[in-house]
């Protein structure tokens, strides 16, 4: 296999969905590549759209209600055409997600021990001793205390920063080869969060995972990225590496977005906050959706959707007049 | 130990005060025989909310604020303490309490739960007024002209029901919600947390403008270090109900002098990804607040830990006019080996 | 001053005003074909019944020998005659007011004494929970219907003792969903917030609670519409509601026992009219149940 083919890519990925007023376009046109032991940062506020394109990775959205289009290509397979048995092994074997709440996303009646087995047993042939083995070895990868004890704990007999853990423990437990990550330090508190984010690094470098990190916090992605990519209500508006977009970003909301954080404000003086608010997804304007709150709008941004187009520093901006605004 | 001695000119100008407050809850132990084990939720907390200033809160989970902030509403009872509201104590009984209310008003953290969900955005507003007794007509023109002015045009909210609006539009409710009753002091619990970063950032830039129109007094409670450096003039630092550290904003996030401060600033991720994080600051979670050990309580995650500080719970060490610190360390006469006068 | 003014296009395309929460649930149900089949039907029986006088010329308790358990179809009769000669029809109109009576009446008091009961039980907390809760568990802990017959066979037969046992059976139940769904809706925000502005409890209870434990207790207690009928039926079918000769529809099932060989489906109309009408009562619940998952 060729080391340049990304891992995972996709392409034209385009997700709506039913609902009792009518069609809702979640996520339009989508072309992302993760490429291998690469780490892609997905940022973006509530309805961009970040959450709705990581479930579609792993086939998570309800399918009645769900209209998806376009290709999800692992290792050159396509994801949406895979067979109910081929889909199982799939889930948790070659890819694996970590979810927001652990609390919620953990089965309460099962202990830690008997959840990481059974996915073990699942996606390989080990004996039910040779899980168990495993399941302790994956506790103590990520660094939970005592871990032999904790094996026979509940989620509920453990704190949030523990659970956290346990997830990680649990979606490794069977060596993927892309781990997908929701938003998964957002409910921990500060001092938490960081041991987190210093696991899942240390990790992703020794297992060598790709992994897509969905999160709204830059600061995060910051320490987290290698790559990122900007979503906005429902597209990708910007991509670049970490330090090209977060440094000199260049499509207007990214450096809305980046401008109006508290990390850079000063006290006493108004924050450059974006005016207006993101747009309902079951409403959008015609042409480019971030065109009524940019302050660089012409009249052209409003007649058609800019595409995703690839500048001179290998990075791709969404937007018609990004010639002009200088990095 | 408060910022300022007592009966000082400076003290009347105190828009708020907390003085030693306390409170434990009784945890419903395991098993039949057990004892009853009580959680000490805030301990021996005071601290004084100057006039036209914004004090800020922080902590993580279980550290108190938001009991704190709850016990400043007279939410819930207090177990020990006193609240003075401009030099004056609150007293107890239902007429003081009901006029405290005007005074002192809070925000909760926007959630669904917020709003009652069978009542428009404007009776939301206006019930506070009528409560009080003022007439229909008059809390309805209160209502349109308090929406107006945290940015929601009453033409088309006041008759909306709160399910069809966003979280940020929702907040700005909740904050008119807050001022129907003209009050003195305004408390923050976690008000912008649940808000998208552009969102927060507008809400921010109002309450900004409102504290100087309306001549306010805030009380910020947040995790986020972030909002509360910026929004506030000084800060309180919590850990498992106890004040460790506080001051100016300017003393405390430049030079913390508690451990637990120091690790907890530099636990915020870095937002160059050049410059990544590369050491953890502090290990394991924020400990549980059921049956406390002695000593400080920060000890058993402090890496400057020793004898005194399992021992004996650290005094408050005035470090300057304007910071205040818990800790072993910072106190010359406290037998830690590496206790100094000035901050780390 | 701010001139933060939010101008987003989301909000100029919802009609103003907008539509409170009921409005919305009726809109919903009726859209759900079966829930509102049943409301019409209950909606004409109710009607019917009202208006029994002038839908039949006959008096129902007049009967002629002569025209004895006529069969259904007869001439001068749709339904028949019953066993002392008088027409089914007019019987089961007539009967129909005191069997839907005693639906709805002992359902609206319980809905009245054990809501109270439960809304200052879930609301207040405590003390006061504990003794009414334990209370409602020790008349709760009785099967429903033995009850019904102990206390209407001890104050004697009748249609106003049945109704009071009726009453008496049915709080409990009501005294826990209202407790449950208050407790719930208590602990809330807003009514933190609410309390934070310095209104009392009833006032509290009276804006912020009422309307918000509304939907699952008006759920619960339309389904124990149909329970109440069936009781009801069951008491004056062993003698314990209505006497002879009014015509109540338990009370015609037990008269007619002895027809069921000659006659069985005219035996059989009171219990097709108890049927349709307990299961229209449980249909409309569970439509109110789903129409009322709006927002």
């Amino acid at each position: 296999m060729n080391a340049e083919t990304p891992l995972l890519s996709l392409e034209s990925l385009n997700v709506r969905f039913k609902t009792e007023s009518g069609v809702v376009p979640a996520v339009q046109d989508i072309n992302l590549t993760l490429n291998r032991g690469e780490v892609l940062g997905l940022i973006g506020e509530s309805g961009s759209g970040k959450s709705v394109t990581l479930r579609s990775i792993l086939r998570l959205l309800p399918e009645r209600r769900t209209n998806i289009s376009g290709r999800i290509l692992f290792d050159q397979q396509d994801v949406l055409k895979l067979g109910a048995k081929a889909l199982s092994s799939y889930r948790g074997g070659d890819v694996s997600m970590v979810f927001q709440e652990p609390a919620t996303s953990l089965d309460p009646v099962f202990s830690i021990g008997k959840q990481i087995s059974e996915a073990v047993r699942r996606h390989t042939s080990a004996s039910r001793s040779e899980a168990r083995a495993r399941a302790l070895g994956m506790l103590k990868l990520v660094k939970i205390p005592s871990a032999e004890s904790r094996l026979s704990n509940f989620p509920h007999e453990m704190s949030g920063g523990m659970r956290q853990r346990a997830m990680i423990a649990l979606a490794l437990s069977c060596e993927p080869k892309v781990l997908l990550a929701d938003e998964p330090t957002t409910a921990l508190d500060a001092t938490v969060q960081i041991q987190v984010i210093l696991l899942l690094r240390e990790l992703q470098e020794r297992m060598g995972m790709s992994t897509i990190f969905v999160t709204h916090d830059v600061g995060v992605a910051a320490e987290v990225s290698d790559r990122i990519a900007v979503m906005y209500a429902g597209r990708i508006v910007e991509t670049g590496t970490a330090k090209q977009v977060l440094m000199s970003p260049r499509h207007p909301y990214t450096r809305g977005l980046l401008g109006s954080t508290v990390n850079g404000a000063v006290r006493g003086q108004k924050i450059n906050a974006i005016p207006g608010v993101p747009p309902d997804l079951s409403q959008l304007p015609a042409g480019c959706a971030f065109a009524p709150r940019c302050q660089y709008r012409r009249d052209e941004c409003t007649q058609a959707v800019p595409p995703l187009t690839m500048q001179a520093d290998n990075r791709q901006i969404a937007c018609l007049r990004v010639a002009e605004i200088s990095a | 130990m408060s910022l300022q001695a007592e009966g000082t000119p400076q003290a009347s100008e105190n828009a708020l005060e907390a003085i030693g407050l306390s409170k434990s809850f009784a945890v419903r132990s395991q098993g039949i025989l057990d004892k009853p084990k009580t959680v000490s939720a805030v301990s021996d907390v005071s601290f004084q909310l100057k006039q036209g200033q914004t004090l800020g809160i922080v902590g993580e989970s279980g550290c108190g604020k938001s009991t704190t902030a709850r016990l400043l509403m007279q939410l819930i009872k207090k177990d020990a303490g006193e609240i003075r509201f401009k030099g004056t104590s609150v007293q107890n009984d239902a007429a003081a309490l009901k006029a405290f209310r005007r005074q002192v008003q809070m925000v909760f953290q926007d959630s669904s739960a917020s709003l009652n969900p069978r009542l428009t955005i404007e009776q939301s507003i206006m019930f506070g007024p009528l409560v009080h007794g003022q007439t229909k007509q008059h809390a309805l023109e209160k209502a349109h002209s308090l929406l107006q002015r945290v940015g929601l045009e009453p033409a088309q909210f006041s008759r909306r029901y709160p399910h069809e609006i966003s979280g940020g539009q929702r907040q700005r409710v909740n904050i008119a919600r807050a001022l129907a009753l003209d009050p003195q002091v305004v408390i923050f619990d976690e008000a912008v947390s649940a808000l998208d970063k552009s969102v927060e950032a507008q809400v921010l830039n109002l309450l900004q403008d409102l504290k100087e129109d309306l001549g306010l007094s805030y009380i910020f409670i947040s995790h986020d270090l972030n909002v509360v450096r910026y929004i506030s003039d000084e800060v309180v630092v919590m850990y498992l109900g106890r004040i460790v550290e506080h001051g100016s904003v300017e003393r405390v996030y430049n030079h913390p002098a508690h451990p637990y401060t120091q690790a907890l600033l530099a636990s915020m991720p870095s937002i160059d990804p050049e410059s990544r994080t590369l050491q953890s600051p502090i290990t394991g979670d924020p400990p549980s607040p059921i049956d406390l050990p002695p000593g400080c309580s920060f000890a058993p995650r402090c890496r400057h830990a020793s004898v005194v500080c399992e021992r004996q719970s650290p005094p408050s060490t005035r470090l300057s006019s304007e910071h205040v610190v818990t800790c072993h360390l910072s106190n010359p006469a406290s037998g830690h080996p590496n206790a100094q006068s000035t901050p780390l | 001053m701010s001139t933060l003014v939010d101008n987003s296009p989301v909000t100029t395309n919802i009609p103003m005003p907008a539509h409170g929460y009921w409005h919305r649930v009726w809109r919903k149900l009726l859209k759900d074909k079966v829930a509102i089949s049943c409301l019409s039907i209950l909606v004409i029986m109710v009607l019917m019944v009202i208006l029994a006088p002038i839908l039949t010329p006959y008096d129902p308790s007049v009967g002629s020998v002569m025209t004895r358990l006529k069969p259904v179809g007869t001439e001068g009769h749709i339904l028949g005659t019953d066993e002392l000669g008088r027409d089914m029809a007019t019987r089961l109109l007539y009967g129909g007011r005191l069997s839907l009576i005693m639906g709805f009446l002992p359902v609206a008091l319980a809905l009245l004494i054990g809501g109270a009961l439960g809304t200052i039980a879930g609301f207040v907390g405590g003390k006061v929970n504990t003794l009414i809760m334990r209370c409602t568990d020790v008349v709760f802990a009785f099967p429903s219907i033995l009850l019904a017959v102990a206390i209407a066979g001890a104050l004697g037969a009748g249609l106003a003792n049945a109704l009071l046992a009726l009453t008496i059976v049915l709080i409990p139940p009501l005294v826990r969903v209202t407790e449950s769904a208050t407790t719930q809706v208590r602990q809330l925000e807003y009514v933190e917030a609410a309390r934070a502005s310095g209104a009392n409890s009833l006032t509290i209870i009276r804006v912020h609670i009422l309307g918000n434990i509304l939907g699952p207790v008006l759920v619960y207690a339309t389904s124990l519409l149909s329970v109440s009928i069936i009781i009801g039926a069951g008491l004056s079918f062993i003698g314990l509601g209505a006497k002879p000769p009014s015509a109540e529809w338990g009370l015609m099932l037990n008269t007619l026992r002895s027809a069921i060989y000659s006659q069985p489906l005219i035996a059989a109309l009171p219990g097709v009219c108890i049927f349709a009408v307990s299961l229209s009562f449980n249909l409309l619940s569970d439509g109110l149940r789903s129409a009322m998952e709006v927002d």
